[in-house]
């Protein structure tokens, strides 16, 4: 009696096993099989959504004030943020020195205000041959306001300056230089 | 008089000042606080200064100074309370208590056209200001002196 009782332990133990062995072979096969990309990093904790290929632009009594591009965006609901990566924020032309065009690593858009903050080698150009590079600028939507409290390099061709604090008006296009300015004023014809 | 230096207005103007602004409709740049506008040997201080491009091709046109304007150039020193300066016809002209200095020589009146290439300076009197110049004749030579 003893004997087979015995016998019946180990055969218990050996179909455990085996389907213990089928159970993991089955998982592993599921997840190679299952292709990379298509599973999800886990988001941090405090972003809601995470998005690819960004496109987001503001338009007012019909007319079209910016457009914001970006590779990547996060967006953080706590704060009503969208964190942007690998940016172009695009200021159309109002008449005066054509489009503005700026480049920069990051940037953050306040949803509500509409605000824009570029940060990481913040380039700008504009069609008619403004440029300007920093390492931080602010958006402020309500007055159409572009300000840098760095240092700042800008150009247009006949003045090449550099300075620490910048304001550049969307709708002019006017520029101050706010400390420290260095210029040099080209005389001749406009390079 | 010979000009005193090359195509100085081909010459880039280097500028440096506490706060810039540029005006795209009026095509100025004006430079404020403490200025300095440097052109090859010629050097201008004033509290503020603006340069004017010209519509087409966008060259300076002309650079007005003003407040506490001194021009350094050589030993020409000239002060005023205003300054333009033309690039094209490379002179300056002083307004506002305007004087030039030249060693121990000085000239002052109602305007005066400061000639940037030349050695040379022409004062204009008013009503106001009439034209004065204390002039120091040169000292006779030591040798002169034995002749004695």
């Amino acid at each position: 009696m003893a004997k087979i009782n015995k016998i019946r332990h180990v055969l218990a133990t050996i179909i455990i096993l085996a389907i213990l062995y089928l159970a993991v072979s089955l998982v592993l096969k599921l997840t190679q099989t299952m292709p990379q990309d298509t599973r999800l990093p886990v988001l941090p904790r405090n972003i809601e959504l995470s998005l690819n290929n960004i496109h987001y632009s503001e338009v007012k009594d019909g007319v079209k004030k910016w457009e914001l591009f970006a590779d990547k965006g996060e967006f953080d609901k706590a704060k009503n943020v969208t964190l942007l990566m690998a940016v172009r924020f695009v200021l159309p032309d109002t008449g005066r020195n054509g489009t503005i065009t700026l480049t920069a690593d990051h940037a953050e858009y306040q949803n509500e205000t509409k605000n824009v903050t570029l940060s990481g080698n913040v380039f700008a150009r504009s069609d008619s041959g403004m440029e300007f590079t920093t390492s931080r600028v602010f958006y402020d939507a309500s007055r159409a306001l572009v300000t840098s409290q760095d240092r700042v390099r800008y150009t247009d061709g006949r003045l090449t300056v550099e300075g620490i604090g910048m304001e550049l008006a969307v709708r002019t296009k006017n520029v101050k230089v706010l400390r420290d300015v260095q210029a040099i004023v080209t005389t001749g014809k406009k390079g | 008089a010979q000009p005193l230096s090359g195509d100085r207005g081909g010459q880039p103007i280097t500028i440096k000042s506490n706060e810039l602004a540029t005006d795209s409709k009026s095509r100025t740049a004006t430079f404020s606080g403490n200025v300095t506008a440097r052109q090859g040997d010629l050097t201008i201080y004033a509290d503020r200064l603006t340069v004017y491009y010209l519509a087409k091709g966008g060259e300076v046109e002309k650079v007005e100074a003003s407040g506490n304007v001194r021009v350094v150039q050589g030993d020409r020193l000239a002060t005023a309370r205003e300054g333009v300066y033309l690039n094209k016809e490379q002179k300056i002209v002083l307004t506002g208590e305007p004087k030039v200095f030249q060693g121990e020589n000085a000239v002052s009146g109602k305007v005066i056209t400061y000639y940037v290439n030349e050695q040379k300076s022409v004062v204009t009197g008013g009503a106001d200001a009439r034209v004065e110049a204390v002039i120091h004749p040169k000292e006779k030579g030591k040798d002169d002196g034995k002749k004695r």
